[in-house]
């Protein structure tokens, strides 16, 4: 996981250029068009894209899946924050 | 067990009704659907309907029809997006280009796992191949030895057409129906697929050209059967359909389709009553029957397709020419045979024949 406060980030996510996403019935897929790739998420990953494609921060991401799932905030922090690590690590946030 | 998996299958993938297959306990019979599922095109649509319907599938069919489902989701947004590059260049060159099924026919689907494509269809005009390579083969496309209308890169097949049918392939597939390419131009239409808009050939050509395809290969697949559906149930304009269809001499593969349709989901009423009005011969409706009853195995679609042709002599003609067709196209078949060896190909075509032919006779006899 990348080193970073997720809990207290405030600023929005930016997603990069030449990335294609489509909701999919279990989850969602993205298309990397730089690196021709196909990414595949899952149900979170895929809310939590979607959340980053609306420029929402990790607060605003965790409040929102806390209040879908009802889960407490703890674990869902936890959660988001191993997803935008993949994200960052692949380069598809910026 | 097969026959009656293969019919459940059929009811569920046409009517996207996947409530009867709660009840099946049936392990045996769950993989014989998943296998059938796979081979008929329909496992990432069957997957969606179960998935959207909290069905609970065997752990190896959702294994299965999920991977297949993500796999074709994942070639379909890639080989969109590299079709838009490849328009907009062509767009920008000046040559015009319009999709035809399957690509379109995405746009009926609930989402782009739901539908494999195996390349993309373009329609372009025959003064403007030339142009068509050149630009292709500029974006680092390549087309395979003997298939110079074919075109691949690492995410997209093109095949490029100057005509619905490939006729320049075989020319007596003029006798078996024709619509003016002309008019196909004529009736184009903008179709909005996944987020991307293309150019496509009207909703009442792509379901005749669905209809012949089924027809051509045998109904081999289902998920065939699924595209026309789509497209009658909420696309096309029955009445213009019928008139299309009857003007250019389409209305046995028409006939066909809807034929094995109607049985599994409803139709608009107009084409209900057309296809209940078509008469078929007794022969024509024996090969029809074995034809549908040995879906995945027969090769009885050009028989078929010639009782489109009124004509006994054309009807021969075509039979022949498709068996046998010219020498740059059959080589395509054998393509390890050096090319001035092209009369070997015909003894080989042959010998093919009389093998496929036997056991096509044989499944024939078998099943009553």
């Amino acid at each position: 996981m990348v080193d970073t406060n997720w809990e207290n980030d405030e600023s929005p996510w930016r997603v990069r250029s030449g990335l294609h996403y489509r909701a999919l019935v279990d989850g969602g897929m993205l298309y990397d068009e730089r690196d021709a790739m196909v990414h595949h998420l899952n149900a979170t990953a895929a809310l939590v894209w979607e959340g980053c494609q609306r420029g929402e921060s990790t607060r605003q991401l965790v409040d929102a899946l806390c209040a879908l799932y009802g889960a407490d905030a703890a674990t869902v922090r936890e959660d988001i924050g191993e997803v935008l690590g993949e994200f960052v690590e692949n380069g598809l946030l910026i | 067990m097969g026959e009656c998996a293969q019919l459940l299958l059929e009811q569920c993938a046409l009517s996207g009704d996947v409530e009867r297959l709660r009840k099946l306990a049936d392990i045996a019979q769950w993989q014989q659907i998943g296998q059938l599922a796979i081979e008929d095109g329909v496992a990432g649509l069957m997957y969606w309907h179960c998935a959207k319907s909290e069905l609970a599938l065997p752990a190896r069919v959702e294994r299965q029809w999920q991977h297949l489902y993500r796999s074709c989701a994942g070639a379909n947004l890639a080989a969109l997006c590299r079709l838009e590059q490849v328009l907009a260049l062509f767009y920008a060159r000046g040559i015009d280009a319009l999709l035809l099924p399957g690509a379109p026919l995405l746009a009926l689907y609930p989402d782009l796992g739901c539908r494999s494509m195996d390349d993309i269809d373009l329609l372009v005009h025959p003064d403007r191949l030339e142009e068509v390579a050149a630009v292709l083969g500029e974006m680092g496309y390549s087309s395979p030895a003997r298939h110079p209308d074919i075109f691949f890169s690492d995410e997209l097949v093109l095949d490029i057409h100057v005509d619905l049918f490939h006729v320049e392939r075989v020319e007596a597939r003029r006798f078996a129906g024709s619509i003016p390419i002309e008019d196909v131009w004529q009736h184009r239409s903008t179709w909005e697929i996944a987020g991307f808009k293309f150019d496509c050939i009207g909703a009442e050509d792509a379901a005749i050209y669905s209809a012949v395809h089924v027809l051509r290969h045998s109904f081999r697949r289902l998920n065939w059967f699924v595209d026309l559906h789509l497209l009658c149930a909420r696309e096309v304009n029955a009445e213009k359909l019928i008139g299309r269809v009857e003007a250019a001499s389409f209305e046995k593969p028409m006939l066909y389709a809807l034929r094995f349709l109607l049985p599994h989901v409803d139709l608009p009423t107009v084409l209900v009553a057309w296809a209940k009005a078509q008469t078929m011969s007794r022969v024509e409706a024996w090969f029809v029957r074995k034809a549908w009853a040995d879906r995945h195995h027969n090769e009885l679609g050009d028989v078929l397709w010639a009782f489109s042709i009124g004509s006994f002599a054309r009807r021969l003609y075509f039979i022949l020419q498709t068996l046998f067709p010219r020498p740059a196209v059959l080589m395509q078949v054998f393509p390890f045979l050096p090319a001035p060896l092209f009369p070997l190909a015909y003894a080989l075509r042959l010998i093919q024949l009389l093998l496929r032919g036997g056991r096509q006779f044989v499944n024939i006899v078998r099943k009553p």
